[in-house]
């Protein structure tokens, strides 16, 4: 969401390595990186500085384990987009996510899927909510270069309000035995 | 006087006392050896008493053609010759190599090992070492921290195991163990690394 821009970004990783010439960053080993409600976990990052600061993160899977993400998403109280891919490129300037290979993001509102895309190459921009599935790596949809696929969820039409029924008042006898009595003294009767 | 008039009898008893002593100069001369002889590496071989101090010192490592290569700065200097290690307060070291950005080393207290060593030359430097370098047009602006570090002036490398803080740039990265070779401009922080980046608050929107 746009309130992420002005959140500090959090990385925790088991180890790092800096190269001062190649201004390159590389977190090593069960990476955690968060900013604002961002979240991305990855087996390797590495972040590129460029030459007026903007840094530029690539998150690389680990063994048998995807890059995840998630997000909150503007335009809604509870809306949340989930992704994971074989490799993330997070652009901190843009703020635009991009996923690579086996790529797939879920749009939930709440707990529930609204919108479920994957494919090989899908970016994301958080800030206008702008999502671009493509079928090449490079993010342009080439004819005849595999396919992608989304999935809309139906929208469940939401149960309309039930009329409200006017039940007859009925005047029961009080029995104090079958019906709990309000905090008045019961009335006793003895059969 | 003829040699035989030495050997009187008065004068025999006198000669007597002359070998005596003669006999007991050798015995003590004797046993002075048996002390000096497996006393080879004892008092006289060990000094541990500094030989040499130096108080607001300046210590200049040159390179064969004549350039500075670091320099070494403190308010005192002990050095001890049995291992020609020194002991300094308040150490300041510069690397004054002009291909690498300059950086500057200091500390509460220091121990330079084997300063006669022409290449090897090691300086452990204890208690709040920064580490300071300041912004070029090349590399930004680099702070180090941490309670120990052993400095290899010559190679110029740092390594340490305790944990560490740096500020490079603009991010703040905590980490404990630290393996750093300016020359080539790398810095490896072997664990538990956790690094906070600001957010670019003048963040031009494209």
């Amino acid at each position: 969401e746009k309130a992420d821009s002005q959140q500090p970004l959090h990385i925790s990783a088991e180890s790092q390595t800096y190269d001062g010439n190649k201004k390159v960053t590389v977190y090593t080993g069960s990476v955690h990186m968060v900013k604002g409600t961002l979240i991305i976990n990855a087996a390797r990052l590495e972040v590129v500085e460029d030459a007026n600061g903007g840094k530029i993160g690539t998150l690389f899977s680990g063994p048998g384990k995807l890059v995840n993400y998630r997000q909150k998403r503007d335009g809604g109280p509870d809306l949340w987009a989930e992704g994971e891919a074989d490799k993330v490129v997070y652009d901190d300037t843009l703020e635009l996510i991009k996923l690579f290979n086996q790529a797939k993001l879920v749009l939930l509102d709440g707990k529930k899927r609204t919108h479920e895309s994957s494919g090989i190459y899908i970016s994301y921009d958080s800030r206008t909510d702008f999502m671009s599935v493509n079928n090449t790596l490079q993010g342009i949809s080439a004819p005849g270069a595999g396919f992608t696929n989304a999935v809309i969820y139906p929208v469940e039409d939401k149960p309309k309000a039930a009329p409200v029924k006017v039940e007859p008042k009925v005047e029961t006898k009080v029995d104090s035995k079958t019906e709990p009595k309000p905090a008045t003294k019961p009335e006793v009767t003895h059969e | 006087m003829k040699i035989s008039a030495l050997f009187t009898p008065n004068n025999l008893r006198l000669w007597l006392l002359v070998m005596f002593v003669g006999l007991a100069s050798l015995a003590s001369y004797w046993v002075l050896e048996i002390i000096r002889s497996n006393d080879k590496n004892g008092a006289q071989a060990v000094r541990t008493r500094p030989d040499y101090y130096v108080d607001n010192f300046n210590f200049v490592k040159m390179l064969p053609n004549g350039q500075s290569k670091y320099r070494i700065v403190g308010t005192e200097l002990i050095h001890y010759p049995d291992d020609d290690h020194a002991d300094v307060t308040l150490p300041v070291m510069t690397n004054l190599d002009a291909t690498q950005p300059p950086l500057t080393v200091r500390s509460e207290r220091g121990v330079i090992k084997n300063i006669a060593n022409q290449s090897e030359n090691e300086v452990h430097l204890y208690e709040k070492v920064v580490v300071n370098r300041h912004k070029t047009d090349i590399s930004a602006h680099l702070q180090l921290d941490t309670e120990y570090l052993l400095a290899y002036p010559d190679k110029n490398t740092m390594q340490t195991d305790l944990p560490v803080r740096i500020l490079a740039g603009d991010t703040i990265t905590t980490g404990v163990g630290l393996r750093a070779n300016n020359a080539t401009q790398q810095m490896q922080i072997l664990s538990n690394v956790y690094s906070i980046v600001p957010p670019r608050t003048n963040q031009k929107r494209p």
